[in-house]
């Protein structure tokens, strides 16, 4: 048999090379057995591989990859095979490297709430290793009894409670891969601030076209006080989608909201899961909260007063942990019940908007019909993430095309209403010739180019994610020539003026290029091209200093015309901002709405605003205090749009939750600085507005009396949403928000802490971390106005930002250590002795997430042994130095990173295809 | 894969039971609770790929060798995956079902080809005479320390041979091993106080010798608990391993004698000590219709009958390990047992790991395949001394067998559980 590539089958050399690599009892060769591998939960496509090879170690699979790699054999990654989308179905030729005998737990850290595990571990078999900690593991998708943690790395994994913890890529911290040449990469790490491209996000969700995952580093979250769990029946399915548009409209997020319809129910009802749904009901909806007790009596009664107002025939709680679970367990085999339907089960994963629920299941059930197929529906209402179930028998093959017929009217369905085609199941075999439903031809090319770049002999599970490319397109990036965006006429971008911070740090001239239409960005990035010019995107000159690129040949690119809403869907809880608006005008248009995107304005002397603007917040990557109790930035980050090298325009990502139609590429842009391209739109997932919002202060006289306090608080379980201990000028932070405070502020160590939730929450966490701080006698303060706490977080978030105008003696300089080692870190960063021009004038450690941010002065050439002082102290606790901002003077003495960066030859690889002619480069280097 | 279609027989008629195969739409929930797979991961020995294996070779798609066959014949029947499967699977009836046409064709099960298998399956188990012929013959053998040196030539003539000397148990003593029935005893046992019950009790085969200590524990229980004790003596062996081995018309006269040696007897209800011939005696073997004898495990009949409060404490740290064909097969909950042991004064019940996954014995199974038998009870081992339990309570006689083979270097004991309530109302500080 001779595969597409021109791969000659020769098994029994095949054989013989790879049992010198494993036992006989671990490869498997014979080709009746190998058949059972022809298929994972997608029985449609079906396709033997040549062998099987079963490994228990990395360097079993480094020594496999290897000899595929010197082969030129193609090979794909199996962990259970429960995956819904073909992802280890292997293409003719190739081989399959099973990793489900690779499930170590390699590390269980409960202080950094960070798990170490190897790729074949099973979903749910974390949860309960860690739950001695109180800690689990979050995404849980349907089969987690049963699938492996690569297996969600490849696919990117939800489940029902990613509604509110995120979905596989908000969780994985970091990777050590195989790539496809068999070398060993060590991508992303436990560290909050990964500098560098997030490569980590990237690979997430890649299909294992990028290589294998041999270690996952993934996040625990604190398993919650109380759980509650509803179940409401509705007499229809648009009574049931209503309730979950309202129940998130009236600001509760609940953890998880689940429908099932009809023929789901009787399926579940009638097997060995059966959990208690009523079979007449027409739609049943699960709604689960989580949290603290305190206010969730309030939730709850909301929650059955909107369910009443939908008119649930009925509405009740499950009443012990018993029926919970029933409840659960049914859910979550519903798609194996279906074999009661019918042999074969092929599932749907469309994602729309959550508003458009209703009138896409109406169209399923009417395409289904149309096309003579039973249909069932069970999904992740509160994502808006569909799992149409058709049962048939594939052994017609009438009824199979009947099905794929539908299958693709269902999913072009979802894509016209703003929807895309895969919400967590992936592309696979399955979806491939409907990539360009989601995706335009450049765009399309340039992640087949990412996967080029990282794998060039093409062997990493081929034939998966991007459509067969017709004969004739060009592998070169020639076809990509012929669609760039065309130079408009009357080619003639609009100026604004430049800023001090411009003219000082970048050598700008009065005024900077800012064009309104993309036609004129792509225009001047071909032309920047053409005169060996480099780009510096901005948005209004806020961090202009933070730029490390100078020099005559910079052009500073602004993207402020790009400003304001382009869309903004309330009911969605999604908007989709120019990149150029500005941070105040986001909060405030939003806060209108009772929505937020959770980061916090920075605040500089006088509470003045920085200026910053959307762009500018993403590409930075930093969303402030708040941040490591939302997974940072990159989790609210549905898509974004701009202009990449040779001037081209790209759109990735979309305006619907969850989309793992090809590549997280999205992603790169958080914390690129501007390294992919200029940004002009960026897309977010908002949430409700906090009702209430308190920020909590206590002042100590020692360092290790505040570190005891905050690390106390900690280990709470009452989770803060900010939480640090500030040193020096950072101590400004509590200026002016009343008296008592400003005690505080005379101590030489505060403690900041922040709540937010509903208001008897918030409440209820303040009175309960006061009671159990009681023996503390600091002098604390607290305010409960959410305006003056939001102007205290601000001002922390400012505290890391230079502003537009920054003093010339001014640096920063952020370290980021793993949390359970801030406190050391931090006592050595306060003693470094300051030299005689060179001092650190304060400090700020977020307890969180192990982010210690120093503001310090030099005015020559003393810097230098302070900042090779604060890099030692990160070095010495694996952690890892940069320099946010340094003063004028010492600019071309010192790269940003002070410390090597993770896998930066990788990350230039990853960045060519976007910018083939380095005109996005910066001086620095290092990939960043 | 498109290997040409050897045989045109209809698929439908190649495997009785492949109807089955198509419930399965491949979820994969059932692969780690599969016992095999747990060790081997290889798809073959997972419930999902065996029922690939036995749907293509039935849909004509390819025929199954020597390979393939070694991973059906893997299955240890624990039926484990059927508690689990979402869409219903059968795979004690697919097994049974696959094994019989394989009997009749060129590929017989190893136990249905072997003369041993067949002399043992057919010539003694179900002529209780010819058990305790060989009970006699084994005590002996034990007694005088022969059983040393044989099992030292069993070692040299294979794993096989191994397994089954190292598997089989110290022969109670003489006055233990031989259980009265009708024929000498027409009244059987009188119930104790008020009675509440009329029942019988069944054997087995090589448990009415072997492990006539737990027979004359649970009569003693049912008495106790109200209950008139018959024991009929028409009775035979249940047949499970003819199950196990596709030997289905052996096992379909087996049930009938059974069915005809209960059936007259003027009972509540046919008490099953053993929970392999519990499963075996209450599924139906294509004789739907005929209502059967009500065969009942010992320990769902307490549970409805509702225990009479047992006096005497039994100071033990206990690991319940639930047969798989109790929890599986006959869907008695784990907790059934557990319950019961709960009554008994002082007796702690601990949690064991992995409690409903099998222990490697399955039948013969151990004997069969010792090597995968002992991975499976290496991690059953494991999972005991975790508990810290100082007794395993098991009510089948097989993983009794295997698991105090598995625990012959430790001081832990393997007890039926019946015989730690029958301490708790004798008060016999030992059992055994």
């Amino acid at each position: 048999m001779a595969g597409p590539r021109g791969i000659v089958d020769n098994r029994p050399a095949m054989r013989t090379d790879l049992s010198g690599l494993v036992p006989a009892s671990r490869l498997v060769t014979d080709p009746v057995e190998l058949t059972v591998y022809e298929c994972d939960g997608l029985p449609v496509h079906r396709q033997s591989p040549s062998a099987v090879v079963i490994a228990t170690t990395r360097e079993e699979v480094v020594s496999v990859v290897k000899w595929c790699a010197t082969q030129g054999v193609p090979f794909v990654a199996r962990g259970a095979g429960t995956g819904l989308s073909g992802g280890c179905t292997p293409e003719p030729g190739a081989i399959v490297i099973d990793l489900n005998r690779m499930n170590r737990i390699l590390e269980i850290d409960p202080i950094n709430r960070i798990a170490v595990v190897e790729p074949g571990v099973i979903n749910v078999d974390l949860s309960a290793a860690t739950a001695a900690h109180k800690l689990h593991y979050a995404p849980d998708p349907s089969s987690q009894t049963a699938c492996t943690l690569g297996g969600n790395i490849a696919e990117n994994a939800g489940g029902p409670h990613c509604l509110k913890y995120g979905v596989t890529a908000d969780h994985v911290l970091g990777l050590e891969v195989v790539l496809p040449d068999g070398e060993l990469a060590r991508l992303g790490g436990p560290l909050a601030d990964r500098p560098g491209l997030d490569l980590t996000s990237l690979f997430v969700g890649s299909e294992g076209t990028f290589g294998v995952a041999t270690a996952i580093t993934v996040r625990l979250t604190p398993n919650p006080d109380a759980v509650r769990t509803f179940l409401a029946i509705f007499d229809t399915m648009g009574d049931a989608c209503r309730t979950v548009t309202s129940i998130i409209g009236g600001g509760i997020v609940p953890v998880a909201l689940e429908i099932l319809d009809r023929r789901t129910i009787r399926a579940i009802e009638a097997s060995v899961n059966a959990a208690g749904y009523p079979d007449d009901a027409a739609a049943a909806l699960l709604i689960e909260l989580d949290g603290v007790e305190a206010g969730m009596d309030e939730e709850e009664n909301a929650i059955a007063g909107i369910a009443r107002e939908n008119r649930a025939l009925d509405f009740r709680a499950a009443r012990d942990s018993v029926e919970r679970l029933k409840l659960w367990k049914g859910r979550k085999s519903a798609f194996g019940t279906m074999g009661r339907v019918n042999t074969d089960l092929y599932v749907l994963d469309g994602v729309v908007p959550r508003t458009k629920l209703e009138s896409t299941l109406d169209r399923v059930y009417e395409i289904a019909d149309r096309h003579g197929v039973v249909v069932s529906n069970v999904f992740h209402a509160g994502d808006g993430n569909l799992h149409p179930n058709i049962s048939y028998d594939g052994r017609d093959p009438d009824e199979k095309a009947r099905v794929q017929a539908a299958g693709r009217e269902i999913l072009e369905a979802c894509v016209e209403v703003g929807g895309t085609i895969s919400g967590e199941h992936g592309i696979g075999s399955e979806k491939r010739e409907f990539m360009p439903l989601v995706h335009g031809p450049d765009d399309l090319q340039l992640q087949r180019a990412i996967r080029r770049v990282i794998d060039p002999a093409g062997l990493a599970n081929p034939g998966k994610m991007f459509p067969e490319e017709a004969s004739g397109e060009a592998e070169d990036g020639k076809g990509v020539e012929r669609e760039a965006a065309r130079a408009p006429a009357g080619f003639s971008p609009e100026r604004r003026p430049s800023t001090s911070g411009e003219r000082d740090y970048l050598g700008a001239g009065d005024e900077i290029l800012a064009p309104s239409r993309v036609e004129d960005a792509a225009e001047i990035v071909r032309s920047a091209e053409e005169e060996g010019h480099r780009i510096v995107p901005a948005g209004l000159g806020a961090h202009a200093g933070e730029a490390d690129s100078a020099g005559p040949e910079i052009r500073i690119v602004s993207a402020a015309a790009f400003a304001g809403p382009v869309v903004h869907e309330p009911g969605d809880f999604t908007i989709g901002l120019g990149a150029g608006t500005p941070l105040t005008e986001v909060r405030d248009l939003l806060k209108s709405h009772r929505q937020e995107i959770p980061f916090d304005v920075p605040l500089l002397a006088g509470d003045r605003p920085t200026g910053g603007t959307i762009g500018g917040l993403v590409a930075r990557g930093d969303a402030g205090p708040r941040s490591g109790s939302f997974g940072g930035l990159a989790p609210w980050v549905l898509g974004i749009e701009g202009v990449r090298g040779e001037g081209k325009l790209f759109r990735a990502g979309g305006m619907v939750v969850k989309n793992v139609a090809g590549y997280q590429w999205w992603k790169l842009a958080v914390g690129a600085l501007g390294r992919i391209g200029l940004l002009t739109r960026v897309n977010f997932k908002l949430r409700p507005r906090p009702e209430a919002t308190r920020l909590d202060l206590a002042g100590f006289e020692s360092a290790e009396s505040a570190w005891d306090f905050a690390l106390g608080l900690r280990a709470s379980g009452l989770e803060p949403v900010a939480l640090g201990v500030l040193e020096g000028e950072a101590r400004e932070v509590v200026h002016g928000l009343g008296s008592p405070i400003d005690e505080a502020r005379a101590c030489p160590c505060v403690v900041a802490w922040a709540f937010e939730g509903g208001r008897r929450r918030v409440e209820w966490l303040a009175a309960e971390a006061a009671r159990r701080t009681a023996g503390e006698t600091a002098p604390r303060a607290g305010t409960d106005d959410p305006e003056a706490a939001r102007t205290g977080l601000g001002r922390l978030a400012g505290f890391g930002d230079a502003g537009p105008a920054p003093a010339g003696d001014l640096g920063i300089v952020r370290l980021s250590v793993r949390p359970g080692d801030a406190r050391v870190a931090s006592r050595t960063t306060a003693d470094v002795p300051p030299r005689s021009g060179a001092r650190a004038i304060g400090q700020w450690t977020d307890v969180t997430t192990g982010r210690i941010t120093i503001r310090w002065s030099s005015d020559e050439d003393d810097a230098g042994p302070l900042l090779d002082s604060f890099a030692k102290v990160a070095g010495d606790h694996a952690g890892l130095a940069r320099l946010v901002h340094l003063p004028p003077a010492l600019r071309d003495r010192r790269a940003r990173e002070l410390h090597p960066v993770l896998s930066a030859a990788l990350a230039r690889r990853v960045i060519a295809p976007f910018d083939p002619r380095g005109v996005f480069a910066r001086d620095g280097g290092n990939g960043s | 894969m498109t290997t040409p279609r050897i045989d045109d027989r209809p698929f439908r008629e190649r495997f009785a039971e492949y109807a089955g195969t198509l419930d399965c739409v491949h979820c994969g929930l059932c692969l780690p609770h599969c016992p095999t797979h747990s060790v081997t991961g290889r798809e073959a020995d997972s419930p999902r790929g065996r029922i690939h294996l036995m749907r293509g070779w039935a849909e004509g798609r390819f025929e199954l060798g020597a390979e393939a066959l070694a991973h059906l014949d893997g299955c240890l029947v624990c039926r484990a995956c059927e508690s689990i499967c979402p869409s219903g699977i059968r795979m004690g009836e697919m097994a049974e079902s696959f094994r019989s046409e394989r009997n009749d064709g060129q590929h017989p099960t190893p136990l249905a080809a072997s003369w041993i298998g067949r002399t043992l399956l057919g010539g003694v188990l179900p002529h209780r005479q010819r058990i305790a012929l060989l009970t006699d013959g084994l005590a002996m053998y034990q007694r005088t320390g022969l059983h040393r040196l044989g099992g030292t030539i069993a070692r040299r003539f294979g794993p096989t041979l191994t397994a089954a000397h190292d598997t089989m148990p110290d022969m109670p003593d003489r006055r233990h091993r031989r259980i009265e029935t009708a024929r000498t005893r027409p009244d059987g046992w009188p119930a104790l106080g008020r009675r509440r019950a009329r029942v019988a009790l069944f054997l087995g085969c090589i448990a009415s010798e072997w492990f006539a200590p737990v027979h004359h524990a649970t009569i003693r229980v049912l008495k106790a608990n109200g209950c008139d004790v018959i024991v009929p003596d028409a009775q035979t062996c249940c047949g499970a391993l003819d199950r196990h081995a596709g030997r289905l018309p052996e096992a379909r006269t087996l049930l009938a004698r059974n069915r005809a040696a209960f059936g007259e007897a003027d009972i509540d209800a046919v008490i099953v000590n053993a929970a392999g011939c519990g499963a075996s005696l209450r599924e139906p073997l294509d004789d739907r219709g005929v209502a059967p004898p009500p065969f009942v495990d010992v320990f769902a009949f307490l549970h409805e009958l509702g225990l009479r409060d047992p006096e005497h404490a039994v100071r033990r740290r206990v690991a319940h390990d639930a047969p798989c064909h109790l929890v599986h097969a006959q869907k008695v909950a784990t907790h059934v047992v557990e319950d019961l042991l709960a009554r008994v004064p002082e007796l702690e019940v601990v949690p064991l790991r992995d409690a409903e996954k099998c222990c490697g014995a399955g039948g013969v199974y151990n004997i069969l395949n010792p090597e995968m038998s002992e991975a499976i009870l290496a991690a059953k081992v494991e999972a005991i001394l975790e508990s810290g339990a100082g007794t395993v309570a098991t009510g089948n006689p097989g993983c009794a067998m295997q698991i105090a083979k598995g625990l012959r270097e430790t001081s832990i004991d393997v007890l039926h559980p019946v015989e730690l309530l029958d301490a708790a109302y004798t008060g016999t500080a030992t059992p055994r």
